[in-house]
Order: structure tokens, then sequence, then C-alpha cells
């Protein structure tokens, strides 16, 4: 029997979180629980922490917002990673190691995605399954 | 997803661009060896990139309301400074063979280190999503 | 922020590097010349060495935003050395003036020598350079694997 997937409330923050956003441990991430030490390291890590501005005011975002951006983020971040190889093979730039920390980062964003959707699509059939 | 791209990250991503310029740096002064009059030069950014890296880049004007506009953008500078470790020949020229030589070295065994800790971060990340498994 | 930016500024180092190489052997070989299409000794050559920005490709100056401004080197000019050659006095010689003395050029050895070895020493300091950039762009090429 799966444990319930978890859908932690969002809080005030903008879905549009920065790439460079602050690390401050304890910060909040707001995806669907996952397995490995790297998912902790990255719960601590940085989510640009609206939760000062909007913490008063308690409002929770919609996961589908939430979840739009995401993917909005990994496309941006392919877009980038294509704009770097066609930079580099062009030859307008010399920067090697910028064009495949790009293809990385897309890389990394775009399987994760992928897990992402797997799980929520694993748990919505699992709780079709559930009798009544 | 932006969540799994912190500021450690971003800090080794730029440490690489510096390294690299002072690679070139590095370069140019052996090239000039020769040249009269040519003061070597370095670059300085690890000091910027510390800043950088605990979020405490300098600010310009000061905000006293969250919705003040900041001044400052929120990137380590590296800057280049003349490096006068050795006095200059009677040509003009003060550029260490030997010196710039070394520093031609930490500087490679600097820049594998940045990319090495940048894979094995990554690495680490690529393991949880992909062998993450089970529930 | 350029791998190929240092790459051509090692090789202009190389490049300079190699010609007082080049301006030094023929000072060495051309140490006892007395006779010169010129008239009189061989004058000795040196070389002039300059800095010079590296040409770049426009995506590339405006890809440097550190500014760093590096230059790499190059020969401006090859001069010779006016200056009156030694005198000598051995009137046997076939060049000898009036008063036996011959017009040597104004060389010194050691100093060439000198030069010489230098020349080389800067030479593999800039193949370093190149070998140490070339291990760096490999590195990069790991990132991802």
């Amino acid at each position: 029997m799966a444990a319930p997937v978890q859908f932690p409330s969002l809080g005030p923050q903008s879905p549009m979180t920065p790439m460079f956003g602050e690390s401050r441990p304890g910060g909040r991430l707001s995806v669907v629980s996952l397995d490995g030490a790297a998912l902790d390291e990255a719960r601590g890590a940085g989510i640009a922490n609206a939760d000062e501005s909007g913490a008063a005011r308690g409002v929770h975002k919609p996961f589908t917002d939430f979840l739009k951006a995401q993917v909005e983020n990994v496309n941006s971040l392919q877009k980038e990673a294509d704009t770097a190889v066609a930079a580099m093979v062009t030859g307008q730039s010399g920067n090697l190691h910028e064009t495949m920390i790009a293809l990385d980062k897309a890389d990394v964003s775009f399987r994760m995605m992928t897990k992402v959707r797997t799980k929520i699509i694993d748990a919505y059939h699992e709780v079709m399954r559930m009798n009544i | 997803m932006s969540v799994l791209f912190d500021r450690l990250t971003t800090t080794i991503e730029r440490s690489l661009d510096f390294q690299l310029e002072r690679g070139n740096v590095i370069s140019a002064n052996l090239a000039n060896v020769d040249t009269p009059g040519y003061t070597p030069t370095d670059l300085q950014f690890s000091e910027q990139l510390h800043r950088y890296l605990v979020g405490e880049m300098p600010r310009g004007i000061s905000q006293t309301d969250g919705q003040h506009l900041s001044t400052v953008v929120d990137e380590p500078r590296a800057d280049v400074e003349f490096d006068h470790f050795a006095l200059p020949n009677q040509d003009g020229n003060s550029v260490d063979l030997d010196h710039e030589m070394s520093k031609l070295s930490e500087n490679q065994i600097k820049y594998r280190a940045s990319t090495t800790f940048y894979n094995k971060r990554m690495a680490l990340m690529k393991y949880a999503i992909t062998e993450g498994g089970g529930q | 922020m350029d791998f190929f930016t240092a790459m051509r500024i090692s090789s202009s180092g190389l490049t300079v590097q190699r010609t007082r190489m080049n301006v030094t052997a023929s000072n060495l070989a051309n140490v006892d010349t007395t006779r010169t299409p010129e008239g009189g000794a061989y004058k000795p050559r040196h070389a002039v060495v300059a800095a010079i920005p590296v040409a770049q490709t426009f995506g590339e100056v405006l890809a440097d935003k550190l500014h760093t401004q590096t230059t790499g080197a190059e020969v401006v000019t090859i001069t010779a050395d006016e200056g009156p050659g030694r005198l000598v006095y051995d009137p046997t010689h076939p060049d000898s003036n009036q008063d036996g003395y011959v017009e040597m050029p104004n060389l010194s050895v050691v100093n060439e020598m000198v030069n010489m070895v230098t020349a080389n020493r800067s030479y593999e300091a800039n193949v370093s350079a190149m070998q140490s950039l070339k291990q760096m762009a490999k590195n990069a090429f790991e990132i991802g694997a």
C-alpha cells in the first residue's frame, strides 16, 4: 500500500522562484516527496523565501500554478541550453564550461520533471484504485 | 527546476568563469615576458565570491522599505590588479616567470576542482531523481 | 571568458619567442662576419617586442564582461644596431683598413647565449600555458558526464 502522496501547502510564495535564490536552511520545497539524499539537500537549499511578505496573509496558491511555473522554468532551461550550444558552434562564445553547465542543468531539471510527472500519475492511479 | 540549483551551485559556476579568465590573464603575462615596460596583472575574486555565497553583497543606497529598488546587482565581480611581485628589470618588464608558472598550475588545479565539485553535486541529484524508485 | 582567447595569447607568445630565437641564431652565426651586402661588418639584430590586444570576434568582445583586456605579444620590428663595430687589430685580415684594424660585429657571444636560453625558457613557459588550458578544456568537457 503506497504511502499517500504529500502535497505540502505552498504558502504564499511566488511560483516563479529565481534561479539564484538565497540559500536558507528550512526553506520550503513544494514538490511531491521523492526519495534520495539530494532532495533533503535541495529542500534545505534555495527557494527565495517570500515567506516573510506572505506569511501574514496565509493565502495558498493552487498547485497547478506552481506546476505550470516549474514546467516553464524547465522549458526556459532547455532554451538556454540551446542558446549556449548555438553560440558555441557558431563561434560566438568560447566559454566551454558555461555551455556544458547549461546542458547539464537542462538535463537534471528535465529528469526531475519527468519523475515528478510519473509520481503524480502513479499517485492518481493509486487513488483511483481505492475501494470506497 | 529552480529549486534544485542553489547559491552554492551558482558560486561554483562563477568560480569556473573567473578561473578561466585568470588563466587568460596568466597566459597574457607569460606571452609578454619579454615586452619592455609590461607589468603583469592578476585577477582577484575570492573575497567577492565568498560574499556572494553568504549573501552579503555590498549594498548601495540603503533600503528602509522592502519596496525600494536595489542599486546593486547580486553578482560577484573579479578585479584586475597589477601584480607587483617582482621588481622591473632594466627593460621595465616585471614578469617573474616562475611566479607565473606556479600561478598557472594552481589555477589549473582549482579549475579541475571546481568542475569536479559541480559534477559530484549534480551526480548526487541525478541519482536521487533516477534511482529513487519506490514510492 | 574564453578558452580560445587564451590560446591565441599563448600562441602569440610562442611566435615572439621563436622570432627572438631566430634573431639570436642569426647574430650568433654572424659573430665573425666582416662583409655584408650593405657594406661593413654585420650589424647585430634586435627584436622589439610590444604588447598587442589579441584579435577577437565581436561576440567575444561583448562577452568579455570582466574587461581584463588581456594582451598578447608581438615582435613589432627587428632593428639593426647602427653603432660602430668593434675594432680589432689584425693587419693580415683581407678586410683590414689602412691602420690594420678590422671592424668586427659588436656582438658578445655570451649575451647572445643568455638570450637564447631565456627565449627557450619563455617558449617552454608559453607551451605550458597552452597545455594547461587544453587540460582545463578537457575538464570542462567532463561536466555532466
